[in-house]
């Protein structure tokens, strides 16, 4: 007990000095985080309202894959971007093994399928009037589709929330494709594993917290937009 | 009919194995007001949006103004910039009502300024240039009734599809929606509405056409009542006049629509005492000749004074179809006393709901 007590007052200490090694591993944490929810965002969310609205063959097939790839264990994308990644690999040329770059990559993969399927639910969920409503006022597609987004806007917001959730904690990519280089490629979870392993227990639950306070900081943001957005 | 603005032929809609909606034939004279009633789910609102190009029909063919719809995505386009439908429960976008009005305006191009213009002359035509910057979705149900109304006739349409632009519509206001709705031919704007209240159609339309179960017929039915099926007694009885309750055999209650066969009406010089639970004293107020048979018109639910003229119909009008022999055997007379008697069974209930 009275070790666990000291680890966590080293911990507070380290925290509250604002170590640097805590703060560049959660600069770049939050940086890959939302670079890779900004892409994932960015072709999901159209790609979910077109589905979510489109009515053609295929859409429950669609549907399924899509649902079966959220299951995708963060390890297996390590692995298969790090053979496609590594020098003789596929995309070897592009030497973006071992980057930040890599690892946004990666988080993009991960979280595309969810932010696609949560903004099809979206999609789906949005009172069928406002289609109906936009399109006899003259809408063309470009406006409806706005038009949705913006009416469905809160469930929209939980998407990407549930998106930079999920890539804002995993380890596996990070670890497989950064490669927890110091100072380069170093997030905070990679941090965690590797101090914790060391032996460097309150490094880690040092690292764990701010983990967990910006987390938690970055939810109540979105819950304030959320709010706003749906009165 | 030398210029019409909607023609329909053979247009039928199933949703799955249900049929919603069969229409023989169908046309709105541009520049009128046309008035489809019906009881709740007779497919009023699917007609509405089949010819709004929302909503593809099953098989049949829709014109507007002489143009097929569903021959391009491009010509679909033009035309449904023409046609503006008003749901019966309007969408209220999550913006301001100035907004919500400026919405099609904003979609056909027009600049903000022009639009936002534009917008605030419509709402002050329907009575809300004070609520301009509300919250639309905020608004009561008659409110935004109102403001749907003027996000439609913003962007002038040739056609507006009005979906029951009476409900929820408060007593105070009814007067000016019906004003503005009367005031739409003369701006250029062709009106189709559906309403499910009879009067409703024949105060505001110049043609009433019925749907009932989703088939339609181009004029109301004789025998046509609409009203409340409320419980008299402990039976279920329908209103259609002061005094006059139609007796119902039916377990639903509510707004619903009452048709009665005239073939199942008869006419009877005595008070009836027979199994017949409905009977109706009231004078002859129309004698019409079809073939080998007779059309009377009873007109009920008049207080006792005898009529100025015998002609016309001041209450409520019960319609005979009797055979000429029978009419002959009679010798019935214009403005003639008499009772319209029909048994309970043979009355038809459309909408209402189970209590």
């Amino acid at each position: 007990m009275r070790w666990t007590l000291e680890q966590l007052a080293e911990a507070l200490r380290l925290l509250g000095s604002l170590d640097r090694q805590v703060l560049s591993a959660l600069a770049l944490s939050l940086g890959v985080a939302t670079l890779s929810t900004t892409f994932a965002t960015a072709a999901g969310v159209p790609i979910g309202i077109a589905v979510g609205l489109g009515r053609f063959r295929g859409k429950r097939i669609l549907t399924t894959v899509l649902h079966a790839l959220l299951a995708l264990p963060t390890v297996l994308i390590g692995l298969v971007l790090y053979t496609a990644l590594s020098s003789r690999g596929l995309l070897g040329s592009w030497r973006l093994l071992y980057t930040p770059a890599a690892i946004v990559l990666g988080q993009f993969v991960l979280a595309l399928p969810l932010v696609t399927a949560l903004a099809l639910a979206a999609a789906e969920g949005v009172d069928p009037r406002v289609r109906l409503t936009a399109l006899t006022l003259g809408a063309g597609r470009w406006r409806v589709a706005r038009t949705i987004l913006a009416e469905g806007r809160g469930a929209f917001l939980a998407a990407v929330v549930a998106g930079f959730g999920r890539v804002f904690g995993e380890v596996g990519i990070s670890m497989m494709l950064g490669g927890n280089i110091r100072g380069y490629t170093r997030t905070v979870t990679t941090a965690i594993a590797l101090e914790t392993a060391k032996g460097e227990v309150p490094l880690g639950i040092a690292l764990g917290l701010a983990l967990m306070i910006v987390a938690l900081a970055v939810n109540l943001l979105f819950l304030h937009l959320r709010r706003r957005a749906t009165p | 009919m030398t210029n019409p603005a909607v023609e329909v032929r053979g247009l039928a809609k199933d949703y799955g194995p249900r049929r919603v909606l069969d229409v023989d034939r169908f046309t709105v004279e541009a520049g009128s007001i046309s008035a489809v009633v019906g009881p709740n789910g007779s497919g009023k609102t699917t007609l509405l949006g089949i010819l709004a190009t929302l909503e593809p029909p099953t098989s049949g063919e829709v014109l507007l103004w002489g143009e097929p719809v569903g021959r391009s995505r491009a010509a679909d386009r033009r035309l449904r910039r023409r046609v503006v439908m008003v749901h019966e429960r309007p969408w209220m976008f999550h913006t301001t009502v100035l907004g919500n009005v400026a919405y099609g305006l904003a979609s056909r191009g027009v600049g903000r300024r022009e639009a936002r213009r534009r917008a605030a002359e419509a709402l002050e035509r329907v009575g809300l240039a004070h609520a301009a910057g509300w919250f639309a979705p905020a608004l009561s149900a008659g409110e935004a009734r109102r403001t749907a109304l003027a996000r439609a006739l913003a962007v002038e349409p040739d056609l507006a599809l009005l979906d029951e632009p009476l409900a929820d519509v408060d007593a105070q206001h009814r007067a000016g929606v019906e004003r503005i709705i009367r005031e739409l031919p003369a701006r250029g704007t062709t009106v189709l509405l559906t309403t499910h209240r009879l009067e409703t159609a024949y105060r505001l339309a110049d043609r009433c056409a019925s749907l009932i179960g989703g088939s339609l017929r181009d004029t109301l039915p004789d025998n046509h009542f609409s009203g409340t099926i409320a419980e008299y007694d402990g039976e279920p009885v329908m209103a259609i006049a002061p005094g006059c309750r139609l007796h119902l055999a039916t377990p639903l209650r509510g707004p619903a629509h009452v048709v009665i066969d005239p073939r199942t009406v008869l006419l009877s010089r005595e008070p009836a005492h027979t199994s017949a639970r409905n009977s109706f004293a009231g004078r002859i107020a129309v004698l019409a000749a079809e073939g080998d048979r007779v059309r009377v018109t009873v007109d009920v639910g008049v207080p006792a004074s005898p009529p100025a003229s015998p002609r016309g119909v001041r209450g409520v009008p019960i319609v005979a179809l009797i055979t000429d022999r029978s009419f002959r055997e009679m010798n019935l007379q214009l403005g003639e006393l008499i009772s319209a008697v029909f048994k309970t069974v043979a009355l038809e209930v459309y909408g209402g709901k189970p209590p």
